[in-house]
């Protein structure tokens, strides 16, 4: 099974809570959750809540890039008043590991790394996405951030913003 | 061997713990320690783990570099300029665009001509001159001395300090850090209408110049005059 392993995460979720407590809190978690449920294709499913963020599964490539862009456009649009949606996502096309409704396996931490370099609002994304077979001759709009050591990972691995 | 006129070179390295230092000059090709490299497709690729480099390349050559923890130093006019690091120190002396992001390094930017993209964890950042700037920080101290272009900040608990030279639009947005900008001589300041009653204190002459967005959950900001 292979496919593309998404990270959400929202930025300063901690600090957030504090200052505002668990109420609102709570309302910020649905609100990712709904727009993220709304966004989804079809071929993509939300593996599981990790406090904070998601652990996203979708099955095509081409998709995922879309529904990424449409993510963060979406955040940034229902981030209104004093409600903050700092989402940062990052992507990693892989071949996990089912375990129950769960994904498990090397390129599931890849993707969790990958998702840590990136800033709120932005989509960073492994070379194994950038240069995948479904994506040749799309312009993709990447601006390549380097060859980057991520802590766990033995090599490092070429990452890429998407614009 | 040189890239064809017109054609910048690009430099990607990689280094673990070693130090890296890029001196840009006056010269058509990139020396790694005094020895000529070749590049492929204009591309010239080094890595080393715990062996520091000096590298020499052309004025202007873009730099791509990945680093656990070795110090990366630039010195002399680059061309755009990425690094990504956990805990390395960086220092770019002059670079036409930066992108610099760690996790706990320090990180001092000279001049940046155009756009300068920071992003730490808890690394403290100071950018002399730059020509639009986007800080996300966690909780470090970013301090950017002259912005010369659009700004956007997005702190959670760090304080970032930002001087604006010329006129900008200003995304400031907080948790709990605190902002502070700074609003250039004979330049005006005002808020969008979305801005207007949040946590903002603004004490600097009314004017279209500058336009300030704002967001804080229970930091501050604030703009006042030089």
């Amino acid at each position: 099974m292979s496919g593309v392993i998404a990270f959400t995460d929202i930025v300063g979720f901690t600090e957030f809570t504090a200052a505002e407590g668990d109420d609102r809190a709570v309302e910020l978690l649905g609100l990712q959750r709904r727009i993220v449920d709304d966004e989804l294709p079809a071929r993509g499913r939300v593996v599981k809540d990790l406090g904070d963020g998601l652990l996203l599964w979708m099955d095509e490539v081409d998709g995922a890039v879309e529904t990424a862009r449409r993510l963060q456009r979406s955040f940034a649009a229902h981030a209104t008043g004093d409600l903050p949606l700092w989402v940062r996502i990052g992507m990693h096309w892989g071949s996990p590991v089912e375990r129950g409704d769960d994904l498990v396996g090397n390129d599931v931490n890849i993707a969790a790394r990958i998702s840590g370099q990136a800033g709120p609002g932005e989509i960073v994304v492994s070379e194994a996405v950038v240069t995948h077979p479904d994506l040749r001759g799309v312009d993709l709009s990447v601006d390549a951030i380097g060859p980057v050591l991520m802590k766990g990972l033995p090599d490092a691995i070429w990452l890429y913003r998407l614009a | 061997m040189s890239a064809p006129p017109g054609q910048p070179l690009i430099l990607r390295a990689s280094t673990e713990s070693a130090r890296l230092d890029v001196v840009a000059e006056d010269r058509a090709d990139i020396a790694v320690d005094g020895d000529i490299a070749v590049p492929s497709g204009g591309v010239v690729t080094v890595a080393t783990s715990s062996r520091a480099l000096v590298v020499r390349v052309p004025v202007g050559t873009e730099l791509v570099v990945g680093t656990t923890s070795g110090r990366v130093r630039v010195r002399g006019p680059a061309g755009a300029t990425k690094v990504a690091t956990e805990s390395g120190r960086v220092e770019i002396e002059q670079a036409e665009r930066v992108d610099v992001r760690t996790q706990s390094g320090r990180v001092d930017v000279g001049a940046c001509a155009q756009r300068c993209l920071v992003q730490t964890e808890s690394g403290r950042v100071t950018v002399q001159r730059a020509g639009g700037l986007a800080a996300h920080t966690r909780s470090g101290r970013v301090s950017v001395d002259a912005a010369h272009g659009d700004v956007e900040v997005r702190t959670t608990s760090g304080r970032v300090n930002v001087a604006l030279d010329a006129a900008a639009v200003v995304d400031a947005e907080t948790v709990s850090g605190r902002i502070d900008i700074t609003v250039g001589e004979g330049l005006g300041a005002r808020l969008d209408e979305a801005s207007e009653g949040r946590r903002i204190d603004i004490d600097a002459r009314a004017g279209d110049d500058c336009l300030i967005r704002t967001r804080a959950v229970s930091g501050r900001i604030r703009v006042r005059d030089r």
